[in-house]
């Protein structure tokens, strides 16, 4: 986990608010019922997070440069074996 | 013979023909056949993960439950876009280990990280019993929309047969190719046909969305609200929760991550995924517009919701094209389950059960041969009803969901458990799972004192609970008795 992953937090919030929030805030939003609103805005910003932490947490330089990954993966097997092994 | 009939049919001719098609310049190793010789970019691997999850479900499904049920069908929205985000980590790391350990079939996944062929073969009978639960779901949804579509002029059987040849057809000569080649054209069509009806029903008969949620609330006072009883706030998380867990360890979405050729395609499909679910939305537009429309649907019927009200509105050369593309809504999911069932029957079944030198190509030709076995006893379920086997079925579809603690512990950074605590944690989530679902036990029978918020509580959730604590206790337990946790180190 990098820090940037802490970000996944606020989908899971959201959704598991969306609901009390009804019930509480007001059953309408922008028109609709407000869960639906709720859950279409949380929708596009669960991607959004995704996109946010695929752009920083490394994943997106890995796949661009295979090699330097490679080579950088066999500088660290070392003392990663057993993570490796374990997740793979 | 109506305008309708001839579109459907058309659909069927063109899907049987872009399936075969799809066979063109390859040879069919069980590998390719299967999983598509791993070689699958991230678009087509979208693709087949969104035919895969959005089936005549979203058609039919989506908009009956908005139709009969308002809110807590929004639970749809959220359980999808949880999942995706879980498998931001979960499927390239479930990629990894299927390609190290050549996986094609699903139970191929717990076999290898649990190293227990008796694990994979006990797997292989829950995903194949599960799967039949799912096709024929799909092929009674396919039968409910062609013959709605055609107006009665063509019997749900018929549709059920004409399209369980063509699924065996071209998955038989194409494999996951054939499918993948169907799913182009049906996401797209899927998707232009929710936005034009989630967006022109309401403004065609309300005028605008809030107009429309105005004039249900003043017919139906509270029906935008939670309901206080029975699918209640409290079973909304719940089953959130239970359903996102879930939504990866059905066998057919499950192996299209092993078809992805780079791990970066796996993630690159799980950010898109939450976007496509889009479509939901707009089924459920359509579900609130036929609410006063095409009132009185009630049970069962409410699926009918959506073809009901596009009859009442348009042409109809135009309900066809509706048919047409659930039609291969269902041909999708449904050509996937029988590739992965008979590949599970054939491999983990049939050859690590009972043969276990048959060869592979052995292995492959006899998965080709119980595909329409396969197909036909599905189509004998829905026609002739078989009220205990889809009974069990079903029950193995949820039981599915109660793979997921030895699933994740094997795929964590350092993984945990043995094949004893996967063994004892499944088979105590199906222990709660049958007392919930054949003895009707649930929270408030259990705990007659509780609140309504703890009694509405999804069963599953509780039989998973149970489930992981048994994997966890009879793991630690078992530790001693030199087993290796987890995956094996080298290959």
């Amino acid at each position: 986990m990098k820090p940037v992953h802490c970000l996944a937090a606020l989908p899971v919030a959201a959704f598991y608010s969306g609901g009390w929030l009804a019930e509480h805030v007001g059953t309408r939003l922008a028109g609709l019922p407000f869960l639906m609103t709720w859950n279409i805005a949380w929708l596009l910003l669960t991607s959004v997070v995704m996109v946010v932490m695929f752009r920083f947490d490394g994943s997106r330089d890995a796949a661009r440069a295979p090699a330097a990954a490679n080579a950088a993966n066999a500088a660290n097997a070392a003392n990663t074996a057993d993570r490796d092994g374990a997740a793979s | 013979m109506n305008a309708a009939l001839a579109v459907i049919a058309a659909f069927l001719a063109f899907a049987l023909f872009v399936g075969i098609r799809a066979r063109r310049g390859r040879t069919m190793s069980l590998e390719q056949w299967a999983v598509g010789g791993r070689g699958f970019g991230t678009l087509l691997v979208f693709l087949l993960m969104a035919g895969e999850a959005f089936s005549t479900f979203t058609f039919l499904g989506a908009s009956g439950w908005a139709y009969s049920k308002g809110p807590p069908a929004f639970y749809i929205l959220a359980y999808g876009a949880l999942a995706y985000l879980l498998g931001y980590w979960m499927l390239p790391a479930a990629w990894r280990h299927a390609t190290k350990h050549n996986c094609v079939s699903f139970s191929d996944f717990f076999a290898t990280a649990y190293r227990s062929r008796a694990l994979g073969v006990v797997v292989s009978v829950v995903a194949v019993l599960g799967m039949s639960a799912l096709l024929i779901i799909q092929l009674r949804g396919l039968g409910i929309i062609v013959s709605e579509a055609s107006y009665g002029t063509i019997a749900p059987a018929v549709a059920i047969w004409c399209s369980a040849i063509a699924m065996v057809l071209y998955i038989t000569v194409s494999g996951i190719h054939g499918s993948a080649s169907i799913a182009i054209y049906k996401d797209i069509l899927i998707l232009v046909i929710a936005v034009f009806l989630g967006i022109y029903l309401p403004l065609h008969y309300f005028g605008g969305f809030g107009e429309m949620f105005d004039r249900i609330e003043a017919a139906r006072p509270g029906f935008l609200e939670m309901p206080a009883s029975g699918l209640t706030l409290s079973w909304y998380n719940s089953t959130i929760l239970l359903t996102s867990l879930g939504y990866y360890l059905y066998p057919y979405v499950f192996t299209s991550v092993y078809a992805a050729r780079t791990e970066s395609a796996v993630r690159k499909n799980t950010i898109l995924m939450p976007l496509y679910q889009m479509v939901i939305a707009f089924m459920f537009f359509v579900g609130f517009a036929a609410i006063l429309q095409v009132p009185g649907l009630a049970g069962a019927d409410s699926d009918l919701a959506l073809l009901r009200i596009v009859k009442q509105t348009f042409s109809p050369w135009f309900v066809g094209v509706i048919g047409g593309v659930g039609v291969l809504t269902a041909l999708v999911p449904g050509s996937m389950i029988l590739l992965n069932a008979s590949t599970l029957i054939a491999k983990n079944i049939y050859r690590d059960g009972f043969a276990p030198h048959a060869s592979e190509a052995f292995v492959g030709k006899l998965a080709k041969r119980i595909l329409p076995v396969f197909g036909l006893v599905a189509v004998f379920f829905v026609l002739r009803g078989g009220a205990t086997f889809v009974a069990l079925a079903l029950f193995a579809s949820s039981l599915l969901t109660q793979l997921f603690p030895s699933f994740v512990a094997s795929l964590l950074p350092r993984p945990f458990g043995n094949k004893y605590g996967a063994f004892a944690g499944i088979g105590a989530g199906a222990l709660v799972l049958l007392a919930a679902v054949g003895f009707d036990v649930n929270l408030r029978t259990l705990l007659p004192g509780a609140s309504n918020t703890v009694a509405s509580i999804n069963m599953g959730l509780v039989a998973l609970a149970v489930n992981a604590a048994t994997f966890v206790a009879v793991s630690m337990l078992t530790r001693s008795r030199n087993v290796q946790p987890g995956i094996l180190r080298k290959v």
